[in-house]
């Protein structure tokens, strides 16, 4: 494979997946012919042409399904990453105990056994049947909730957000259409995102707001060709911040309660969006 | 229709060509004004064909690569002489408020006489 080949397949990652499988081989043959043989590199022409026709592939790609359709695989992708954030959550503070204790304790193991019974409930809310993600969730949540409401701060809120997301992702998995696996970073990022307390603990929360506000520009900004990272993004962020947000709005400290504000104000943009593509692709305006 | 959707129907208007010999025609067709990148063409393409207007034709394998070749189709050939006919009336409209008329293809001044007629060459679409 030469140089210039290489380069054309790498620029070709801006479609998707499956389109690359379809026509991908044919774009780069006719990509090869139209550049002369001294380039390394494809024309700026064929670059800009390339980039924009692999977006505007995506978006089309995006807009097969409904709008009602697309909103239960954004939600579902939402739950799944706070539900990933918290059991990741659950698993560090356990083996924390441990480590503290250095001795068992039921409660520590049962901590361990949701988060672990999460995770694989998040797992198979991609991947398999309707029934099994539901028979795990309901475990998972009936362990969480054995362990889960003294030790944390915001109690009973934080317990029914975790139950919501739950009984949402039980909702929402297996169908019709699952969310593909080039969602699964979204939910690996912010899965991963408490670890961020032990691997940078001086820069602790302030790599973790980061974070969210990097995500939160990303997903917003590709709002253009596809609206569900954003409100998966928002979903995460709603079952997050709303215990927070509650308890600050309570006490009226609204800046605590900025991120929910953010997500109120970005929400309907988004949802606006996803019903107009939606709407275009149902009148015939897709591929 | 844009122009760059325009010369991709007329550059297969003689017959099937695949990618690349598209974006040449285009080019050759159009006097080096549309010159197509890869990525538009094959975004066209997509579009003219589940609009119906263009057809996958036949397939080869070219350097290890599928080469497919495209075709108009009935109604792509209809959209493309009534996008044709829709410029020549509205550049008649132009030519009529100018007080020039297109005779063979030449555009010649309604009130000039026959030998005194300033003509050049039409740029037809």
């Amino acid at each position: 494979m030469t140089t210039l080949e290489r380069r054309c397949r790498l620029l070709l990652r801006a479609y998707p997946a499956e389109y690359r499988r379809d026509r991908g081989d044919e774009i780069i043959g006719t990509l090869l012919e139209s550049t002369p043989a001294c380039r390394s590199w494809p024309t700026s022409r064929d670059v800009r042409g390339l980039v924009v026709g692999g977006l505007r592939a995506r978006a089309a790609f995006n807009r097969r399904l409904t709008t009602g359709a697309s909103l239960r695989v954004a939600a579902l992708v939402g739950v799944s990453a706070y539900l990933a954030y918290a059991a990741v959550n659950y698993l560090a503070f356990a083996v924390l105990a441990l480590t503290w204790k250095g001795r068992a304790h039921q409660a520590d193991w049962s901590l361990m056994l949701a988060g672990a019974l999460i995770l694989v409930a998040v797992v198979l809310a991609w991947v398999s049947s309707r029934r099994a993600v539901r028979l795990t969730a309901v475990t998972a949540a009936a362990t969480g909730v054995s362990v889960a409401g003294p030790w944390h701060y915001y109690g009973w809120m934080f317990v029914s957000v975790g139950l919501a997301c739950v009984a949402a992702m039980a909702l929402f998995a297996g169908n019709g259409e699952r969310p593909t696996r080039r969602w699964a970073w979204l939910v690996a990022v912010f899965g991963a995102a408490p670890l961020l307390e032990w691997l940078l603990p001086g820069a602790w929360p302030t790599a973790f707001f980061a974070l969210v506000e990097v995500m939160g520009v990303v997903s917003v900004l590709w709002v253009v060709i596809d609206p569900r990272p954003a409100i998966a993004t928002a979903v995460f962020l709603l079952a997050l911040w709303l215990p927070v947000g509650i308890v600050s709005l309570a006490g009226r400290d609204l800046q605590s309660a900025v991120p929910l504000l953010i997500v109120s104000a970005v929400a309907p943009v988004t949802l606006w969006r996803l019903h107009r593509q939606s709407a275009r692709a149902s009148a015939g305006g897709g591929i | 229709m844009r122009e760059p959707t325009y010369f991709v129907l007329a550059a297969l208007l003689a017959g099937p060509l695949h990618g690349y010999a598209i974006i040449k025609r285009a080019e050759e067709m159009s006097g080096g004004r549309v010159r197509l990148a890869t990525g538009t063409l094959y975004t066209a393409l997509d579009r003219l064909t589940a609009e119906g207007y263009v057809r996958l034709v036949s397939e080869e394998l070219v350097a290890g690569r599928v080469r497919r070749s495209y075709g108009l189709t009935d109604e792509g050939s209809a959209a493309l002489r009534a996008e044709a006919q829709r410029m020549a009336e509205a550049a008649q409209l132009v030519h009529a408020a100018a007080g020039v008329v297109v005779v063979h293809g030449r555009v010649r001044r309604a009130n000039a006489g026959s030998a005194g007629g300033v003509s050049r060459k039409a740029r037809t679409a």
